[in-house]
């Protein structure tokens, strides 16, 4: 077993000894870590949790990460591994400059939930920075399938065939999926797939 | 004188020989008719009134003075029958005699020639005239009587004695047939049995005499037929009975020998019909032949006899018989073979026991006999000395089985030293096992005798050899503890015993049997019997003490070996030694045990008890050893150096420098140990060792900061030891370490000198992945020093002079840098591919940069501008190009830093294609696209 499956099974043995009724199979997570063996069970945050979050979460979005982390330490122990306060954990320690410590709490995360487009997407970026180019490229694809429609993701893909694998026409693709998911098309945007469509011919 | 035998006859009846006697005349005798015989009285009452001499000469008186022929030979009648009846003179000379006798032989002419004699007594007359004849010497008178007598009285009872007389004086006078037949005649008419056996023996010898040897046996074998007893055979005969009967056999033997010897008595007794004293005969005869010197014929008879009679009662006396006749006759050889023969027919106890004494007697004297000489002769070296002392031993033990029961031998003569004789002769003749069971009989089964523990010893000694000889053999070892063990139990005052427990002692300690050993050790030195056994003993506990683990015993041991040592023995240094190895093993024990101090001492106390010895050495050196052990890094430095000063030569001295070299190092003191190294290079070393040896100090350098002189050996080795040390990538390795070693010390010319070395032996040799790493690092870290002194040219107007110098200087750092690259490692070449690029960039830069010609016009000024780009243009096109060649190997797999690096890069020069956003998650929606 690995060592965050078993970090989850026992949270979740914690969980089941409090509310043990909203199991769900693994199918319906649609993605099966490596290595994973025990199905994960997510729990719905109660309200002061859900408070807890969006303080933290407002925070953030100011980039005060260390009043978020705050705010998320305390978090019940129950609720720690719900995909909503990993992606925060994970969120805040890379605004916090702790990239390994946040690729930790995105990877626990996409053990709950394995397409987590936020996790998968933030997760992708790091590992890029770290030259991990094709697991940053499989954690998006995977995130894709299971929301298309996320542009955020259409663009870093495409960022990642452009200029890391040097494969313009799937640059290309997700270019365009990117314009087409996009409330408004970027002209910047426009700009390159323009040059891409000249370099690709 | 001869005697006569009628007197003699009648004396015989009256008295008895040994009664004393006297004489007395009748009481009122008045004239000499009255005169009667003397009546001899023999009684208990007084001694007679007249001396006999004195009742002779009376006698005589009356005789002289008488001249009545009557008278006259009564008179002398009876002084004869006084002389005969007491055996004597008895006053009268023989001459006397003789004188009255004469003057008595015309009274007897007288008287018998008158007619008037009655024939009753004429017979008598003339038996006494022929008497008074004879002992008057007138012999043939006498005779003359005798036959007269014989012829005229034929019915006389003196008949028998005068023709015994007759044939005597035949006899004697060579006339045999003469005799013959006057022996005959008495043989004839002899009344009384003795009288006539007398004469049939004379008339034998007769015979014999006159040639009539038929006739003389048969005259003998009746002879003895009258005088043998179904009893007692011939043994109840006496005195001349007896001889008579000896000279009979001898005749026999004599008529015997004459002819065919045993044959012709054979043949003589087949006549016969046979006889039971054969035996004595035949015995006789044997005899006869040796007292005259006929040896052989003896002995033949003896054979004769033995061969017809093998189980007769007299074959042992025959046997014996041919003994003697060799031993007698001078061959002491065939009397040995008889004396064997003897044993071998009558030796065994049966046979033995069935011989009359004397025989058995003599049996064991040749037991003893052959024994003796059959050992001298295997001493003496003649002939098969083995078979000799085989066959002594034989007769002895034979001797000493028969002796308890048959032997009469005096007390020196015990079985024991028999049996010792025997064992000593059955070892000489190799008869080992034999030997030691005659041995163990006389020590320990017969009777004890003084030489017993002799044997005892002797049996030990075989015992010894037996073990010697088959060293392998177990039980060969039992036997002679068991033996030497029983030897000093028996004879505890044999002096000996402390050898022998010497002796055991070794070879018990010498075959493992250590328990053993130690106990007769320990009576060795209880004993004290001696410096030299007392000191075998202490050696011998000193050994199996050493064996079995008990030094301090040992010690103790080894310290009174050497107590009753001398100082000029050569052993002494040996004792020493192993005094030392007591003490030594005390303190290994003592180390075993984890006692460390006790240990430490015990080392160091070897050097003081025995001083100068090999483990004194050995001890010492391990004392620095445990110090080592113990951590106490100074005290063990100090003790080992002190050794080496010690023991310059000793074959340990060379492990010192090892031990102080881990010593220094474990204290922290590497630069120490490979001073200590490289001032002790073992000289045994190969030039492959050697090297190791010298780089291995090196790194001691390294690790205590000692660049310089681990720099120096490095360098050495690169110069001198690469043909003995390593391949292509070793050598690499160490130039590499001479750069880090360079780069430490801040020398930057000899940092940049050996990249370069490093980077020409890769471009010569066949390079592996390491070496080429290592080169890819080099050409690097040149081309970065190159492109540095690139960087450093300025460009200045003119720009064509300028130029091309900056050119030159980026040729050199492009050249390492391309090395760098072809090496294919992604760490280096994506570096390079950077820093190339970045050269690039750099010139474009520096181009656009560079200092403007004075004076120039607007246009002018336009158009070097525009000159300037179209220098610059290709120089940032390749900067391009080579970041890119960067970015494509992401898709590679690579990824460093330079590739990052080239990214931004490209992002900075070309940013509608490189500068890219970084959409990371937006907090405040999670959901955020």
């Amino acid at each position: 077993m690995k060592t965050v499956a078993k970090g989850a099974v026992i949270a979740l043995f914690a969980l089941l000894s409090g509310c043990g009724s909203l199991m769900q199979g693994p199918a319906d997570q649609g993605y099966e870590p490596p290595g994973a063996e025990v199905p994960l069970v997510r729990v719905p945050l109660d309200d002061e949790t859900q408070r807890l979050v969006s303080r933290a979460r407002d925070l953030l979005a100011r980039d005060n990460s260390a009043r978020a982390r705050d705010y998320l330490g305390r978090i019940e122990g129950r609720y720690r591994y719900e995909p909503e306060v990993l992606l925060l954990h994970g969120m805040v320690d890379r605004m916090a400059g702790h990239p390994r410590k946040a690729m930790t709490h995105y990877e626990t995360l996409l053990q709950v939930d394995p397409t987590h487009p936020g996790a998968a997407n933030d997760l992708a970026l790091l590992y890029r920075e770290e030259g991990r180019i094709r697991e940053a490229r499989g954690l998006l694809s995977n995130a894709l399938e299971a929301h298309p429609d996320r542009p955020r993701l259409h663009y870093n893909l495409a960022v990642l065939y452009e200029l890391y694998l040097v494969e313009l026409q799937q640059a290309l693709v997700h270019y365009r999926q990117y314009q087409a998911h996009s409330d408004g098309a970027d002209d910047e945007v426009a700009r390159w797939i323009k040059d891409l469509e000249r370099r690709v011919e | 004188m001869k005697r006569w035998i009628l007197p003699l006859l009648v004396a015989l009846v009256m008295v008895p020989p040994t009664a004393s006697g006297s004489v007395k005349l009748q009481e009122g005798a008045e004239t000499l008719g009255d005169l009667r015989p003397l009546v001899i009285r023999i009684d208990d009452r007084p001694l007679p009134d007249v001396a006999l001499e004195d009742a002779v000469q009376r006698y005589v008186t009356v005789f002289e003075s008488m001249s009545d022929p009557e008278t006259r030979i009564a008179v002398l009648n009876r002084i004869q029958n006084l002389q005969s009846r007491f055996g004597d003179n008895l006053g009268l000379s023989e001459a006397e005699t003789q004188r009255l006798h004469r003057q008595a032989l015309p009274d007897f002419r007288t008287l018998l020639v008158e007619d008037d004699t009655k024939p009753k007594e004429r017979d008598r007359l003339l038996y006494e005239a022929a008497r008074a004849s004879d002992i008057a010497g007138e012999q043939s008178s006498s005779i003359d009587y005798l036959e007269t007598l014989m012829a005229d009285h034929p019915e006389s009872g003196l008949v028998p004695e005068a023709a015994f007389r007759v044939g005597e004086y035949r006899f004697s006078g060579g006339q045999h047939h003469a005799a013959v037949n006057a022996f005959h005649k008495a043989v004839e008419t002899a009344e009384d049995a003795g009288f006539r056996e007398r004469a049939t023996y004379m008339l034998g010898w007769s015979q014999f005499l006159d040639d009539q040897r038929e006739a003389a046996n048969k005259t003998f074998i009746g002879f003895l037929d009258t005088h043998y007893d179904e009893d007692a055979g011939f043994d109840h005969l006496t005195g001349k009975a007896r001889e008579q009967v000896d000279d009979s056999m001898r005749v026999l033997s004599l008529i015997a020998a004459y002819g065919n010897g045993p044959q012709s008595m054979a043949r003589m007794l087949q006549r016969h019909g046979g006889r039971p004293y054969e035996a004595r005969l035949f015995h006789r005869l044997t005899r006869f032949y040796r007292d005259n010197s006929r040896y052989r014929d003896s002995v033949d008879t003896a054979r004769f006899f033995l061969e017809r009679n093998p189980e007769h009662a007299a074959a042992p006396m025959m046997a014996d018989e041919i003994i003697r006749s060799w031993s007698v006759g001078g061959y002491p050889d065939k009397a040995r073979t008889a004396k064997a023969a003897f044993i071998d027919d009558y030796g065994d106890s049966r046979a033995l026991a069935a011989l009359e004494e004397q025989r058995r007697n003599r049996l064991m004297g040749f037991l003893k006999e052959l024994g003796v000489w059959h050992y001298r002769q295997g001493q003496s070296g003649s002939g098969n000395a083995g078979e000799a002392f085989s066959q002594a031993s034989g007769y002895l033990e034979q001797w000493a089985d028969r002796h308890q029961r048959f032997s009469v031998g005096n007390r020196f003569e015990t079985p024991g030293l028999m049996l010792l004789l025997a064992g000593d002769a059955s070892q000489q003749a190799g008869e080992t096992g034999r030997a030691i069971e005659l041995y163990q009989r006389a020590a320990y089964e017969a009777p004890p005798f003084p030489a017993a523990r002799e044997a005892g010893y002797a049996l030990v000694q075989l015992r010894h050899d037996r073990w010697r000889a088959q060293p392998e053999k177990e039980s060969a070892l039992d036997q002679l503890i068991a033996d030497t063990g029983r030897f000093i139990a028996t004879f505890p005052q044999s002096p000996r015993i402390p050898p022998v427990r010497h002796k055991l002692a070794n070879i018990l300690y010498d075959n493992g049997r250590f328990e053993h050993a130690e106990r007769v050790a320990q009576a060795l030195v209880e004993s004290g019997d001696g410096d030299n056994h007392e000191r075998a003993g202490w050696i011998v506990i000193g050994h199996v003490a050493l064996e079995r683990g008990a030094y301090p015993r040992a010690e103790r041991a080894w310290n009174e070996t050497l107590a009753l040592t001398r100082d000029n023995d050569d052993r002494r240094s040996d004792f020493m030694q192993r005094l030392a190895v007591s003490v030594y093993r005390q303190g290994e024990a003592a180390q075993e045990a984890g006692k460390m101090e006790a240990a430490l001492r015990h080392y160091d106390r070897v050097s003081n008890v025995a001083p100068e010895t090999e483990t004194a050495i050995r001890a010492s050196f391990d004392y620095g050893g445990l110090l080592i052990e113990l951590e106490h890094w100074d005290e063990a430095i100090a003790a080992l150096s002190a050794f080496r000063a010690r023991n310059p030569d000793h074959r340990l001295t060379g492990r010192i420098s090892e031990r102080l070299v881990f010593a220094h190092l474990e204290s922290g003191e590497p630069g120490r140990a490979a001073d200590e190294m490289l001032s002790h290079e073992p000289p045994q070393l190969s030039g492959t060792e050697l090297w190791e040896y010298r780089l291995e100090a090196a790194g001691h350098y390294r690790d205590a900061g000692w660049l310089a002189d681990a720099a120096s050996l490095y360098e050495s080795f690169l110069a001198d030891g690469t043909r003995a040390l390593g391949d292509h990538e070793f050598h690499q390795e160490r130039r590499h370490d001479l750069i880090r070693i360079y780069a430490e010390t801040g020398r930057v010319g000899k940092r940049a000198d050996w990249h370069r070395r490093l980077l020409e032996a890769e471009r010569e040799g066949t390079g592996t992945d390491r070496s080429e790493y290592l080169a890819s690092r080099s050409a690097l870290w040149l081309g970065r020093r190159a492109a540095d002194d690139f960087e450093a040219i300025h460009l200045g107007a003119p720009l064509k002079e300028s130029l091309p110098r900056k050119r030159d200087a980026m040729e050199v750092a492009v050249n390492y840098f391309q090395e760098a690259v072809k090496f294919g490692f992604a760490e280096t070449a994506t570096e390079s591919t950077y820093r190339l690029a970045e050269l690039y960039r750099q010139l474009a830069e520096d181009v656009m940069d560079s200092d403007r010609p004075q004076g120039l016009t607007d246009l002018q000024a336009d158009q070097y501008e525009m000159l300037l780009e179209e220098e610059a243009y290709p120089f940032e096109e390749k900067a391009i190009d080579l970041h890119q060649r960067n970015q494509e190997r992401i898709a590679e797999g690579h990824w460093t830093p330079w590739v990052s690096r080239s990214l931004n890069t490209l992002a900075e020069m070309f940013p509608a294609r490189y500068q890219r956003e970084t959409l990371w998650m937006e907090a405040r929606n999670e959901n955020s696209r």
